[in-house]
């Protein structure tokens, strides 16, 4: 099958500095994609320079075979820009009956966005007079006015209320549904991993997307069945191995092989109950991969 | 309604620009303060030259005089005019004196002075004064006397009630009147836009409640400025102790009378006239924005019954119920005697009568045009399938309100430029007055020294016969009457007729007397080729052409004055005086339409309309680059970058143009009612540099061809010129704004580039490349009048070279931009 959206060695500097390292990826129809990365690792410069806003030194994007050097690209890409490009002494509706009419879409078209993300109390006012919050709105009215099959997110969720928040990670769903594919750049961990597993890691021009990579060794929660604590904890403390014991649940080390926890217990007769390995969250598993990361660089 | 003025005049004083009004009108004032005090002095040059030129007079007949008396004795009416005379020269010692050491306190010597030239004039001898302007003269030094007041400057006072009235007049004129009310149109769209009438609602406020107290606050305003700013005005005569000048008589020439009016009666009539007049638009502005009408109707609504009022006062005169001369015409009516009160008090009467009638319309429920078409509510942008990007920078200007701002100052310069020609036309009573006059002292001064003359060869005759006499030597011949009697005599005649034909000045065939009267009877073939200058030759030969084609010419004066003979091209003072004079008695007037476009294409005022463009109106790329890097909402859309900069640049001439058309056309409209069409056949000169042709006439001491072009041909020449000129200078906006990433720095190049173009294109006119500058082009009635062919010496600067280098350089700026690939991948 065919990838949406291929990018092949994209190279990008400022000056002398290396900002993108020849970056390759595919996306595929109904991904979504999550981009996560410290501040400067070159997040938006990627996207930027996807949509051919930022020069780069070489490499091709293409989205259905068509290159974004051909205007035809953004009849398949939409892009929410973490900074304000619209015109603030326009309305709402100016904006997107221009963009209606760049893509021949009809009145119903706009109305029906309108409806979709709510913003018909204030569309006919002037952008200028909008909240962060609103011109959020309007940029995602804009965004998926053409339904697009790919919309590039920059920070999204920025300056969004909690309400806001929820309901635009509702749309992203429901667009998702619709095998729309996202690539959304935030740093905002919880709600990332709310809409997607699938996240890539940007750093020092590098993007780091092959999960198996990154594979943590996670401890381990093994249930035992004793009559009491303090057998298991005596227990334990023979064993030499770090451990942490919350009543009756041993919590292994994750640079220790939980084989070896389950040796030792099976060895002194306690009743397994279960095992389970620790999820992390996304927080840690950043926190891990940039650890990793720099000891690697070391 | 009391708290809907506190609401409202809270909201205007909190606004960060209300402290710019007094900010404004101070730094105006010191600046015009400092600016006449430096040029201060006219006044006194004027009276100094007046009184050494009488003073040389005097002296000259005092010599003459005593020559006679030594010779011959003199009758005894000759010895009083001769001790008068003396008397005379007294006086003017004593004023030259102290005019020397630039004291003007001279009304009682100079009153002094007139009583004994009065006395003098009784005698039979010779008059070296206008006597009617001296009977101005004398009841303006009665005047000064009486108010214990000195000669003051007039042309640039900066100390007295004179500059008082010099600013009054600017800070209470038509243009604050209008700013004021696009102030207050501003105010009422913008709160109705941010839903303030209906909080008001709301809070259940009447229609009557709101409306009288949006109208009570700005009414407060406007008498506050005009406390303010009188109070400033009046601030320096004040301080300086010269409050008193406020009696100073001003001349004010009303049809063939010059009449004096003290200076307190402008001052008392502006700001009342100007406040009213105000009013009275701020009333018909808010009951009109009852309806909701738009900005740019409610602007029109308004300026149509003062076009029409103003229209009406230049056809048919003064009327006691036509407000337009509470701000315009009003000194030949009402300043005297003091008409202008009882005016002052109707106008009052028919303001507060306005402010009655607003009640029943606020009161009124119904909003008749709810259309959106007449409604200032933002109406939805509604786009065509053609033209995109060409929709897209128009609903981008006119949210701005670029457009109609645009629109309205066109207006004003292309309106004002038809005013100003049109009031100056109105003055043509006067203007005719002042060069009669000015004629007729240059004959006084001719017929002093013939008189002198005269005496002379009366003694030398009188000698002549004594010695005969006593030779007792009959051959000798003497002649039977004096020959300067005979010029003195067509001298007194001319003067006579100059006279009677002050009388007649506002009759219908005027122009026509005037004309047959200052032209010289001899034709220029009767003189020698080395006399024949193109300002004799090109004034008969057009005169020649009327004649044919039956065309009434323009008044005032026969002759044409060419720019060989432009006073700047004088070499010393008296040259100076006499080119000037000579200037002045034939400059040309006219308010018809095509007069009023010529006026406008001579005077250059499409320079300050390409200003406007350029600062104001016209878009480039770089307008989307900061502060909000909107470039990117458009290229992230299927538009390539080629289409938006050709879009933009389109958009720009597409606006120039229309916008100019539609202006200018309206304008014109209107002066068609004032003045009619014009005459399109009427020959102006046209120089000719390097071209040689047998219709073509040759002038010796100017060294040119010229000929005669018919006035609609050169102003279709001029309009071709312009659009060229717009074409150039767009694209060359375009590809500035295309390299420069900041809206304001590529205004600020397009201007620096513009006007060192302009001056390199002036101050080395003569260069052999310089045709090659777009911007010698420039001077649109130049080119198509030749004139610059003359200056650059160069028949290569000329219309058709002029067009075709502006549309071609135009377009090759156009293509570099258009052709420049926007750089994605290196």
């Amino acid at each position: 099958m065919m990838s949406l959206l291929q990018v092949y060695q994209l190279r990008k500097k400022y000056g002398n500095l290396l900002i993108l390292r020849d970056i390759s990826f595919d996306i595929n129809e109904g991904d979504i994609i999550g981009l996560v990365g410290p501040n400067g690792a070159g997040k938006s410069t990627l996207l930027r320079s996807i949509l051919a806003i930022e020069e780069v030194e070489r490499g091709s994007v293409k989205v259905k075979n068509i290159s974004n050097q051909n205007s035809d690209f953004y009849k398949f890409v939409s892009y929410i820009p973490s900074d304000n490009y619209l015109y603030m002494q326009l309305t709402g509706y100016d904006h997107l009956a221009f963009v209606a009419n760049i893509y021949q879409l009809g009145k119903a078209a706009i109305e029906e966005v309108i409806d979709q993300i709510g913003i018909s109390t204030y569309v006919d006012q002037p952008v200028k007079t909008y909240s962060y919050g609103m011109r959020q709105h309007l940029l995602i009215a804009l965004s998926i006015l053409t339904k697009p099959s790919i919309i590039l997110m920059d920070e999204p969720f920025n300056g969004l209320d909690p309400t806001s928040t929820i309901e635009l990670k509702e749309l992203i769903r429901k667009l998702h549904a619709q095998r729309i594919s996202f690539i959304i750049s935030t740093h905002n961990l919880d709600i990332l991993e709310d809409l997607t597993k699938t996240i890539w890691f940007i750093r020092d021009g590098m993007l780091f997307k092959d999960d198996i990579k990154l594979e943590m060794k996670l401890p381990y929660q093994i249930e035992v069945k004793v009559t009491d604590v303090t057998i298991l904890e005596n227990l334990m403390t023979d064993c030499q191995l770090p451990h942490q014991i919350s009543e009756n649940i041993v919590i292994t080390d994750h640079n220790y092989d939980v084989g070896k926890y389950l040796e030792w217990l099976l060895m002194n007769k306690v009743q397994i109950q279960s095992v389970n390995q620790i999820k992390t969250n996304l927080e840690e598993r950043y926190k891990h991969f940039y650890e990793v990361l720099k000891k690697d660089q070391a | 309604m009391k708290e809907v003025t506190s609401f409202v005049m809270k909201g205007i004083l909190k606004s960060k620009y209300i402290l710019l009004v007094p900010i404004v009108l101070i730094v105006f004032m010191a600046t015009l303060l400092t600016i006449n005090s430096q040029q201060s002095g006219a006044t006194s040059q004027e009276l100094q030259d007046k009184f050494e030129h009488r003073k040389e007079t005097v002296n000259f007949l005092i010599g003459n005089l005593l020559n006679k008396k030594s010779h011959l004795g003199l009758p005894e009416e000759q010895q009083i005019a001769l001790d008068s005379l003396l008397v005379q020269e007294e006086y003017l010692k004593e004023i030259s004196t102290k005019l020397g050491i630039g004291d003007l306190d001279i009304s009682t010597e100079n009153l002094a002075y007139l009583k004994e030239y009065n006395v003098y004039e009784n005698y039979d001898f010779i008059n070296y004064n206008n006597t009617k302007l001296l009977e101005v003269e004398q009841l303006k030094a009665a005047t000064l006397q009486r108010h214990d007041l000195t000669y003051t400057e007039q042309e640039t006072p900066y100390n007295t009630a004179l500059f008082s009235k010099q600013l009054f007049q600017i800070v209470f004129s038509p243009i604050t009147a209008f700013l004021f009310l696009l102030i207050f149109i501003y105010k009422l769209i913008s709160d109705d836009q941010n839903r303030t009438f209906e909080f008001f609602k709301v809070i259940s406020l009447s229609n009557i409640t709101v409306y009288y107290g949006y109208l009570m606050p700005f009414l407060i305003l406007l008498l506050t400025y005009t406390i303010l700013a009188s109070f400033l005005s009046l601030l320096p005569p004040i301080v300086t102790g010269n409050l008193g000048m406020i009696h100073y008589p001003i001349e004010v020439v009303i049809d063939t009378d010059t009449l004096l009016v003290p200076v307190w009666k402008w001052l008392l009539y502006l700001p009342i006239g100007w406040g009213i007049f105000v009013s009275l638009m701020l009333v018909l502005a808010i009951c009109l924005f009852k309806y909701r009408i738009s900005f740019s109707f409610l602007i029109a609504i308004i300026a149509f019954p003062i076009v029409i009022a103003y229209i009406w006062s230049v056809h048919f005169g003064f009327h006691a119920v036509n407000p337009i001369h509470l701000i315009v015409s009003y000194e030949k009516q009402l300043l005297d005697p003091n008409r202008f009160i009882i005016y002052l008090v109707g106008m009052l009467i028919l303001l507060i009568i306005c402010f009655a009638a607003c009640y029943p319309v606020f009161k009124s429920k119904r909003t008749v045009l709810r259309t959106s078409f007449f409604s200032h509510a933002r109406k939805r942008y509604i786009p065509k399938p053609k033209w995109k990007l060409l929709q897209f920078e128009q609903i981008k200007k006119k949210r701005k309100g670029h457009v109609i701002f645009t629109f309205i100052l066109l207006v004003g310069i292309i309106g004002g430029t038809f005013v100003v020609v049109n009031q100056a036309f109105q003055k043509l009573p006067t203007i005719y007055l002042n060069a009669i006059e000015d004629f007729q002292n240059i004959l006084i001064d001719q017929q002093v020294q013939w008189k002198v003359i005269e005496e002379e060869f009366d003694l030398e005759a009188e000698k002549m016969k004594s010695i005969s006499e006593e030779s007792k030597d009959k051959s000798t011949e003497f002649p039977k009457e004096n020959p300067y009697s005979i010029m003195i005599k067509d001298i007194e005649n001319e003067y006579n007729n100059l006279e009677g034909l002050k009388d007649e000045i506002g009759s219908i065939d005027f122009s026509k007397k005037y004309r047959e009267i200052m032209e010289s009877s001899q034709s220029y073939k009767e003189l020698d080729p080395s006399m024949w200058n193109v300002t004799v030759m090109a004034s008969e030969e057009q005169q020649r052409i009327l004649d044919e084609k039956n065309i009434t010419p323009w008044p005032i004066g026969p002759q044409w004055i060419s720019h060989f003979n432009d006073p700047s091209y004088a070499v010393d003072s008296v040259h100076y005086k006499l080119m000037k004079s000579s200037q002045e008695r034939n400059t040309k007037y006219g308010n018809s339409g095509l007069f009023s476009l010529y006026k406008f294409l001579d005077w250059n005022m499409m320079l300050i309309v390409l200003g406007i463009y350029i600062l104001l109106l016209w878009t480039s790329l770089s307008e989307e680059q900061r502060p909000n890097p909107s470039i990117h909402f458009l290229t992230t859309k299927p538009i390539t970058f080629r289409s938006i900069y050709a879009s933009k640049w389109l958009y720009n001439l597409v606006i120039a143009y229309s916008m100019l058309l539609i202006s200018g056309g309206i304008v014109f409209i209107i002066s068609l009612l004032i003045g009619g069409l014009g005459e399109s056949d009427y020959p102006i000169l046209v120089y000719a540099t390097g071209i040689t042709d047998d219709e073509m006439f040759f002038s010796n001491v100017d060294n040119v061809h010229f000929f005669f072009e018919s006035l609609i041909v050169l102003i279709v020449k001029s309009g071709v010129l312009i659009v060229a000129q717009i074409f150039f200078l767009n694209s060359l906006f375009s590809l500035i704004g295309k390299w420069v990433k900041n809206h304001y720095v590529t205004i600020i190049i397009t201007v620096l580039v513009s006007v060192a173009g302009y001056f390199l294109a002036n101050q080395y006119i003569t260069a052999s490349f310089m045709h090659l500058n777009p911007y010698i082009y420039f001077d649109t009635w130049h080119i198509v009048d030749g004139w610059k062919s003359v200056l650059s010496n160069s028949s290569t600067v000329n219309f058709n070279n002029g067009w075709m280098i502006l549309l071609f350089s135009g377009l090759l700026l156009f293509l570099i931009g258009f052709i420049q690939k926007r750089k994605r991948v290196s």
